[in-house]
């Protein structure tokens, strides 16, 4: 077997190589664990310190407290309620029975608890609660009321505000000048209807440049101007034309008829 | 005064005579570092006090149940971490915030604390501690304030030591650039 360096005489060699190994670890763990170290030099630095605080003789305290609380906890998982027990269907039954207090009736829960009559749910029971459970109003509120409903009524029935009369004319002067002003303006409102609604007549200038005319067929022109001239009425005969006319057709008999 | 093998207690909790003695024991043993285990979790002393008591009545209802298989100390740190966890996730739903938020409002504790007793370095370095995620703060607190190994850490969260050296090398790191950068302002 070979021995490694500084081996003891006094020791096994299985066992200082045990020894051996063992240091070897410890040293690789210590090296591992702080070789953040070199990483973080600031850090490494810094003293390891705890800056917290705790109350005055807290750990002195704290064994006792633990225990406290364990003793307590046990407590609670032997017995979950508080150590009292209540009668049979006690619960079920509370509700119907601060109820029935509630509305001053006495609730006869021995019936219901034998089941002798069915029982009522709560929207029964509810109904028949008068309108005003558990609420109240200040003597001879209602009374007072119905009057002070009534004064407010006959407040608003009152007859509305005479408005106030404002007169238009102060003056006699005012009132002259009004209609003076007024007969101005329709006077010349009525010159102005007048001046815009009267047609004017057509120049030669204008009808000669009407553009109708440009666009009508010069024949049709001068067959509508000898037309027109062919139309007008000849001239009046004289007295002694239609003397000589009437004379030549009419017997003496017929004029003398007529006449 | 000779601390008691944690062998003694369960030997002793599992006589029903002794049980009580052995409780007594393990909670003078353990209650200060389970405390400041969920102080430095919490921050608030009153939170912490309440849930170090909810701790050792799980441990009292749980210990006949223990098996050899863990470490006494290391099952006791899972169930306090497991119940800062459900404190926090629950004050978190309570006041419907999201993570950082509950983050700032232990900042928040942190500073109006009458509890506290650090310098302005170390109500720095709380403050920094605040800013990582929970199981990143949970690891450096074990590692840095409690000096548990990483094998023990992996005990006691069920994480590997792998993914425990990385979470803490992270933290580290955010926290020194945190330190380093940011300006005591207090």
């Amino acid at each position: 077997m070979i021995m490694g360096p500084g081996t003891s005489r006094h020791q096994p060699a299985g066992v200082q190589l045990k020894t051996k190994t063992k240091t070897i670890t410890l040293m690789k763990t210590d090296e591992e664990n702080n070789e953040w170290k070199a990483e973080a030099p600031y850090l490494a630095s810094l003293p390891v310190e705890n800056p917290f605080l705790v109350p005055e003789h807290y750990f002195d305290t704290l064994t006792g407290a633990i225990t406290n609380s364990v003793y307590a906890d046990e407590l609670k998982q032997v017995s979950p309620a508080s150590g009292y027990t209540v009668p049979d269907q006690y619960f079920s039954s509370l509700k119907d029975r601060i109820l029935a207090q509630t509305t001053g009736e006495t609730f006869n829960t021995d019936e219901q608890l034998s089941g002798d009559e069915p029982e009522e749910d709560t929207a029964d029971i509810l109904k028949r609660f008068p309108v005003s459970a558990g609420f109240s109003t200040p003597d001879q509120y209602f009374q007072q009321l119905q009057l002070k409903i009534l004064a407010q009524t006959a407040e608003e029935a009152a007859p509305a505000r005479q408005s106030k009369i404002v007169r238009l004319w102060h003056s006699g002067l005012l009132k002259y000048a009004s209609a003076a002003c007024f007969i101005l303006v329709a006077a010349f409102g009525f010159y102005l209807n007048q001046q815009t609604y009267k047609p004017a007549a057509p120049t030669a200038a204008e009808i000669a440049n009407e553009q109708m005319l440009y666009d009508m067929d010069e024949q049709d022109i001068i067959d509508h101007v000898e037309g027109n001239a062919a139309d007008e009425p000849k001239n009046s005969p004289t007295d002694a034309e239609l003397e000589t006319y009437i004379l030549n057709h009419y017997s003496q008999s017929e004029l003398s008829s007529e006449l | 005064m000779k601390q008691v093998e944690d062998d003694e207690i369960l030997e002793k909790f599992s006589n029903e005579r002794t049980r009580n003695e052995a409780f007594n024991l393990l909670i003078s043993k353990y209650q200060e570092k389970i405390y400041w285990h969920v102080r430095r979790l919490v921050i608030d002393h009153d939170d912490a006090d309440d849930l170090v008591q909810e701790v050792f009545i799980k441990v009292w209802k749980s210990l006949a149940k223990f098996r050899n298989d863990s470490k006494l100390y290391t099952w006791i740190y899972r169930i306090a971490t497991n119940e800062c966890i459900t404190f926090l996730n629950k004050k978190k739903q309570r006041n419907q915030t999201p993570l950082n938020e509950v983050s700032d409002e232990l900042s928040e504790s942190l500073v109006a604390s009458s509890y506290f007793n650090g310098d302005k370095i170390q109500m720095k370095l709380q403050q920094a501690l605040l800013t990582l995620p929970e199981k990143q703060r949970l690891i450096f607190n074990m590692k840095y304030y409690d000096d548990l190994k990483y094998e023990e850490i992996s005990a006691i969260l069920g994480t590997s030591v792998g993914a425990l050296k990385a979470s803490f090398h992270i933290a580290v790191k955010k926290i020194e650039v945190f330190m380093l950068n940011d300006e005591i302002s207090l």
